[in-house]
């Protein structure tokens, strides 16, 4: 059994507010208008209106990462506020102490706290898929709120792809509804799709177009204006670091390769909701950690985030929300902290799927004496 | 403006002559083999036709198509001209840019060489000297009418088509020119033929009451003597170049005053192929995605290798079994249209899961269907319009060209629309993308043939009616029902085109999701 990695263990409480930093919020346009600063900016053109502004989540006890960085950035000096999140800071820090960059893990339980406060973006109402009289999704309900993070994690064939390609519109569901920002998927698919990015697991890209002609592609059929798509594929393709590969067809692209351009092609229209089945599967550590840093910040910056993965590490590493999927039902949600409930989340996740009791049988499997 | 314009003018005369020594002999070489051209298209029928009635006809029959030339070339191909929006800068009134630039057009090397054909023509024409007036009025006229008509339609050419679809314009003009060729040369052949002069005559009788005729038809009917006869040609000469002024001067004013909607700034498509080539919609970029896989893909490509052989195999069936050959030349070319427009009756199959994009980015179906069509079509109707050219020239009577061109469009387009529907409705196990395309899909069952058949029988049916107009004009040869079997076809084909994406694309939009589960099972 593989212990708990060190680095899945969440950081100790003090560590957070204890290194005051003023570096900006990673964000599109940090403008300090409460809490509609948090929806994101620059969306396709043409999609309805953004998810109206909670009321005023701004003025109770939290401000939002936003409101915080205009204020530090007009106030450098100005101490740290009562929540202060300490932010990865490639860049020297202003207050010249030598800061250690903080990890994803505490970045996403501050934003989790956030996020539950700002308005659902997604939702899932009894999200039902039968064959026969197999149970592929049961009764999925989950809300998933702007600017979070939202881990799908369960054992194989517990119906994670099966749920995700109904919210993305891939797969009819038997029963039940799917809203983005109150559009709903299944009635009113062409507005809803606007709103989402989606990354299918194995199912073939279109591969003999070059990866800047597949950006171009799903730029243009997701409805973004032709000169926007030109800047926005260099530079998505400067992000995951395919600049280099623009020019050669996709199906020479190595499968990590692949899963970039198709993670860039799903984000190009500035989606709401991405929606993705397996993003690391097949990426290499270190585009892993490169990845993981676009999707925070697409994240802070007010988009949010559903992905599968069997890896739990990772879930917990730079996932904010957490639902666990079992045999086509939800049997916990919420907020990666409330869900682990004080374990580590690979420790609550084999609590709850009783996975752990007793595989009994295959002692035969245990080879022979003389192999220790 | 006019001096300065033709200044311009003159200083673009010697533009060819600049440069390098080679470059300058070259342009005079070219310049002195078109003159002698000119001055020999109107010495040759001195010589080659002896008889002073056929030889009329076939003056006015090629002055015609000279003038009828410079009609239309223009309209494809006006690179070069000079166009009123180059002007608009200047402080000069939209009418005085329109006839300044109507003026100089006289200062152009292709209107040296009209003016050098039709000078030599008077020149060797000895019976057109008679009233000493008419030659040279209806040359004018012709050279005046020539003039005007360049102009107007490179003007409207340019005011439809733009900087952005010249090309395509360009493209169209070399298909209409390569179909046409084998026509003129047929219907060269049968006027030397021994009675193939009437229907000469019948064409030139009718040319001659166009603008395009009517100088020549003038000049023979004055020397003839008919004053009145001549007097009502040059009238139409006359009233075509007035309706035409009365189409530049205001065409010149708006086209001034209107730009094309300039691409935005940002946009920068390089290196994208076929994208480039096309607006950034969805139907289109399905279009040129569609174009990159077949330039690309095998599959696309082996498909189509079976589509020649066909009627090949028909043909030599039916000579076997003794029909006559040159009736049976117009079967090849409407089979290879069927099959072209049938063999996209699995389409999205081809594409296998990845037809996932266009579900997951809410693409209209009807985008989709109509985006597909392109290669199809691009392929399909240059090779209707050349192949029916071909089929005339075999059968040998040119008068059915309309009825036949008309069949083998609605033919194409009929297969073109019930692939459509078919492709959304019952897509079978395709060859995967990657896949060699000699290797047999996994797991084609029953579904495949059924479908195959299904679409085939339909789209036969489908295509009787347009067939049914040209056979009956083709057996019983006459102008209106080759004309209604042309419209017919053409006008048939569209709407069961648009109600095949119209239907198509609405089956798309209810049955994406179960598209995709389909081709999950064959992939």
């Amino acid at each position: 059994m593989p212990p708990v990695t060190p680095s899945a263990l969440p950081e100790p409480e003090p560590q957070r507010g204890s290194t005051p930093s003023d570096e900006t919020v990673i964000g599109e346009t940090p403008t300090g208008t409460g809490g509609a600063s948090r929806l994101r900016p620059s969306r396709t053109a043409g999609g309805p209106s953004a998810p109206s502004a909670p009321a005023a989540p701004v003025e109770q006890d939290e401000p939002t990462p936003q409101t915080r960085s205009s204020a530090d950035a007009q106030h450098p000096d100005a101490a740290p506020q009562v929540q202060s999140v300490p932010e990865t800071s490639a860049r020297a820090p202003r207050t010249g102490r030598i800061e250690v960059p903080v990890p994803s893990v505490v970045r996403a339980r501050e934003r989790g706290r956030i996020a539950e406060q700002n308005p659902v973006v997604l939702r899932t109402e009894m999200l039902t898929k039968t064959y026969g009289s197999l149970i592929a999704a049961g009764d999925v309900s989950i809300d998933v709120h702007a600017g979070s993070f939202t881990g799908f994690v369960g054992p194989n064939g517990a119906g994670k792809t099966t749920t995700l390609s109904m919210i993305s519109g891939l797969l009819r569901p038997t029963s039940g509804r799917v809203t983005v920002s109150g559009v709903d998927v299944w009635t009113d698919g062409p507005a809803a799709k606007r709103l989402i990015g989606t990354l299918p697991d194995r199912l073939r890209l279109f591969d003999r177009l070059s990866g800047a002609q597949l950006l171009y592609y799903s730029g243009v059929l997701h409805g973004v204006p032709e000169a926007a798509v030109a800047t926005r594929s260099a530079e998505l393709a400067e992000a995951f670091g395919l600049e280099s590969a623009l020019g050669r067809l996709v199906s020479d692209y190595s499968a990590g390769m692949q899963k970039k351009i198709a993670l860039a092609c799903s984000m190009i229209h500035a989606p709401e909701v991405l929606v993705l089945d397996e993003p690391f599967e097949a990426i290499d550590p270190v585009s892993a950690a490169n990845v993981t840093e676009i999707l925070e910040k697409y994240v802070s910056g007010g988009g949010s985030v559903v992905m599968s993965s069997h890896s739990l590490d990772l879930i917990q590493r730079v996932c904010d929300h957490v639902s666990i999927i079992v045999d086509g039902s939800v049997i916990a949600q919420g907020t990666v902290d409330a869900v682990r409930d004080g374990l580590s989340l690979e420790e609550r996740f084999v609590q709850l799927t009783g996975a752990s009791d007793a595989r009994k049988g295959l002692e035969w499997l245990s080879g022979s004496s003389d192999s220790e | 403006m006019a001096f300065r314009l033709f200044r311009l003018r003159v200083a673009l005369l010697g533009g060819g002559f600049r440069g390098s020594f080679g470059k300058a002999l070259r342009t005079t070489l070219l310049y002195a083999l078109l003159a002698a051209a000119a001055a020999l298209l109107a010495f040759a029928p001195t010589v080659l036709v002896r008889d002073a009635r056929e030889r009329s006809v076939v003056d006015l029959i090629i002055g015609a198509a000279i003038l009828l030339g410079v009609f239309a070339v223009p309209f494809f191909e006006n690179r070069r001209m000079l166009e009123p929006r180059q002007l608009v800068q200047y402080p000069a009134a939209p009418g005085a840019i329109a006839a300044s630039l109507l003026l100089s057009t006289v200062v152009t090397w292709p209107f040296a060489l009209l003016v050098i054909w039709l000078g030599a023509l008077v020149a060797v024409r000895p019976e057109w000297h008679e009233p000493g007036w008419a030659a040279p009025v209806a040359f004018v006229l012709a050279a005046l009418f020539a003039v005007t008509s360049a102009r107007v339609t490179s003007l409207i050419s340019r005011l439809l088509a733009g900087e952005r679809f010249a090309g395509a314009l360009r493209t169209a003009g070399v298909v209409l020119i390569v179909a046409l060729l084998p026509l003129a040369v047929f219907a060269g052949a049968t006027v030397f033929a021994p009675g193939g002069f009437d229907a000469a005559e019948q064409v030139a009788d009718r040319l001659a009451w166009t603008p395009f005729g009517a100088p020549f038809a003038a000049v023979e009917a004055a020397a003839a003597g008919d004053v009145d006869a001549a007097g009502t040609f040059l009238a139409i000469v006359a009233g075509a170049i007035v309706v035409l002024l009365v189409i530049w001067f205001p065409l010149v004013a708006v086209s001034n005053r209107r730009i094309e909607r300039p691409l935005s700034p940002g946009v920068a498509r390089s290196g994208l192929g076929w994208f480039e080539r096309f607006p950034a919609r969805p139907a289109q970029v399905i279009a040129a995605r569609q174009l990159t896989y077949w330039a690309r893909d095998p599959r696309y490509r082996v498909a189509l290798f079976a589509i020649p052989l066909a009627p090949l195999f028909m043909l030599l069936a039916f000579w076997v079994a003794g029909a006559p050959l040159a009736s049976l030349a117009i079967v090849p070319l409407p089979v290879m249209l069927l099959l072209l427009g049938w063999s996209q009756h699995n389409d999205i199959a081809m594409d296998s899961t990845a037809i996932w994009e266009h579900v997951a980015s809410g693409t209209r179906g009807r985008s989709d269907r109509a985006g597909r069509l392109a290669p199809v079509l691009m392929i399909g109707l240059p090779l209707a319009v050349i192949g029916s050219s071909v089929t005339v020239t075999i059968v040998g009577d040119w008068r059915i060209l309309p009825a036949i061109v008309g069949m083998n469009i609605g033919v194409l387009l009929v297969a073109c629309a019930v692939s459509c529907v078919f492709s959304v409705l019952t897509p079978y196990p395709a060859t995967r993308p990657g896949d060699s395309p000699f290797v047999q899909p996994q797991g084609s069952g029953s579904g495949s043939g059924l479908a195959q058949t299904i679409a085939m029988i339909l789209a036969l049916a489908l295509a009787v009616p347009p067939v049914w107009f040209a056979v009956s004009a083709i057996l019983d040869v006459e102008f209106t029902a080759n004309m209604w079997a042309l419209g017919f076809g053409i006008g048939y084909g569209l709407v069961v085109l648009t109600l095949g994406v119209v239907i198509g694309g609405w089956l798309f939009d209810r049955s994406g999701p179960e598209l995709i589960a389909v081709t999950q099972v064959f992939d």
